[in-house]
């Protein structure tokens, strides 16, 4: 009964540090597959006197250009082909200026962009810059906001949940401080004299790793019925279980020897 | 064995209880410390197993000066040491079966071997039937036959025994001297006892020193 209450005394705070990063691993493969899908919705068009030399520039506003796309003018002209006559729309051809699409590598932020704009009006050959974009900017913002405070969450509940796990560590050696002395009287080590408390936090790294990695499961399975159709449309989760779980298991247990060796060091040191 | 040269034990800087303590105790000897109480005896004894610093001179326990030395060191000497406590620290958690495999364990012995070996010891101080009794189940007399087995129970080189009788009545007094006196009779092992009152029909060869005023000297 003991040992259960001091398994769960370190399997709790690890749980909540677990879950937390969890949660952000998640949200950061959302805003990713966000991010990918709207800069496929999204384009810089400019426009130039004269054929414009693609390997002039290779990023603008510090994002990087993935292509630059030339716009065919008779897909332009075609919608006054009714209303035109061949020599006129000959004409307007010959008339017309150059069009070209710019793809981002990535979809730029709101500054990024005003940016890549400017700096795209001081090339002397654009004669004009628009930029095309769906109403990806508020879902994006908010995404973006929700992954920010989740890392700042995930940051408290790690400093957190190592204050406890030290504290039970601590509590564990004042308990058995008696058994702790007998032992060293005769001989033993303090990582022997230690044990049981050793192999209880490695077993409550062990019990977090397989709840978290049983409801991360759980959810890439079911995720379809878990979230609205709609919403799953749009964010589809799509990474790695397998590595996703080493990462847990990772900082599982890390958490645990880290505070182990933290408080076996001061313990060795008084 | 155990040499000391000059040496000076203290518990705080200012006041000296051992002041220049000069003495040899050789292999398989059987020794008592006496003196009065607060003389000094049980920090002596301490300090033979690195619990109480040694301040000045040198101890040299089974080659090992414990003067200057390492954790690691005193570890390892420690556990060539058998030690039976007047309080018997035995470990309420365990067992007394799993008391005596304690030093076994410590010592790299496997559960199977240091549990074949406890049995062995538990019989030896006929304690047998209590092997899955908890310390505090047991009287102070059997608590001390079970500290004398854990220290007899990885064959050491010197079992120390502070006041190993002070608690205990008559007869569980003569069965923990009797068991003493087998260890150091049959196993050859050097025994080193502080005590206010040495027993006086023991029926074995000792030697004894006395401790007075931070003095030691030996008694003829």
């Amino acid at each position: 009964m003991k040992y259960l209450k001091n398994l769960f005394s370190f399997v709790l705070p690890l749980l909540t540090v677990l879950f937390s990063f969890l949660i952000y691993i998640i949200l950061n493969d959302v805003v990713a597959n966000y991010e990918n899908k709207i800069s496929k919705d999204y384009s810089i068009v400019i426009v130039t006197h004269t054929p414009f030399d693609k390997e002039s520039i290779g990023s603008v506003g510090g994002v990087d250009i993935e292509s630059i796309e030339t716009l065919d003018k008779d897909e332009i002209i075609k919608s006054f082909r009714n209303k035109l006559s061949p020599n006129s729309l000959d004409l307007l051809k010959k008339k017309l200026p150059f069009f070209y699409k710019i793809h981002l590598e990535r979809y730029p932020t709101k500054s990024e962009l005003e940016l890549a704009i400017k700096e795209l009006k001081t090339i002397k050959n654009i004669k004009r810059v628009e930029s095309f974009q769906k109403d990806h900017t508020t879902i994006y913002s908010l995404l973006s906001m929700i992954q920010n405070i989740v890392i700042v969450i995930f940051f408290i509940s790690l400093v957190f949940s190592f204050l406890i796990i030290s504290k039970q560590i601590k509590i564990w050696f004042f308990e058995h401080a008696k058994r702790i002395s007998i032992m060293q009287l005769h001989g033993a080590s303090i990582i022997y004299s230690a044990k049981p408390m050793i192999k209880l936090a490695l077993n409550s790294s062990f019990i977090s790793l397989i709840i978290v990695s049983i409801a991360l499961i759980i959810f890439t399975t079911n995720t379809g019925a878990l979230i609205d159709k709609d919403l799953y449309e749009i964010i589809k989760i799509d990474f790695n279980i397998a590595f996703v779980i080493f990462k847990i298991a990772v900082l599982s247990f890390s958490i645990s020897i880290l505070a182990i060796l933290g408080v076996l060091f001061k313990h060795r040191l008084s | 064995m155990i040499e000391a040269k000059d040496i000076y034990l203290s518990y705080n800087k200012d006041k000296f209880v051992i002041k220049k303590g000069n003495f040899t105790i050789n292999n398989h000897e059987f020794i008592f410390i006496g003196g009065s109480s607060g003389s000094g005896k049980s920090t002596l004894l301490k300090s033979f197993y690195g619990e109480i610093p040694i301040q000045h001179g040198s101890l040299n326990i089974n080659g090992m000066n414990l003067h200057k030395i390492s954790s690691k060191s005193l570890r390892a000497l420690r556990r060539d040491i058998g030690i039976v406590f007047q309080d018997f620290k035995l470990i309420n958690e365990y067992t007394i079966e799993e008391n005596i495999m304690l030093p076994l364990k410590i010592n790299g012995y496997s559960e199977e071997v240091s549990r074949e070996q406890a049995k062995k010891l538990l019989s030896h101080v006929k304690l047998s039937h209590r092997a899955g009794f908890h310390p505090e189940e047991l009287s102070g007399g059997e608590q001390q036959r079970v500290s004398v087995a854990r220290a007899l129970a990885h064959n050491p080189k010197i079992i120390l025994a502070d006041e190993p009788t002070g608690n205990l009545d008559d007869y569980s007094a003569d069965v923990v001297w009797n068991l003493l006196k087998g260890a150091n009779e049959q196993l050859g092992i050097t025994v080193v006892v502080v005590t206010h009152r040495v027993p006086k029909s023991l029926g074995l060869k000792f030697r004894q020193l006395s401790i007075e005023d931070g003095i030691i000297y030996e008694v003829s």
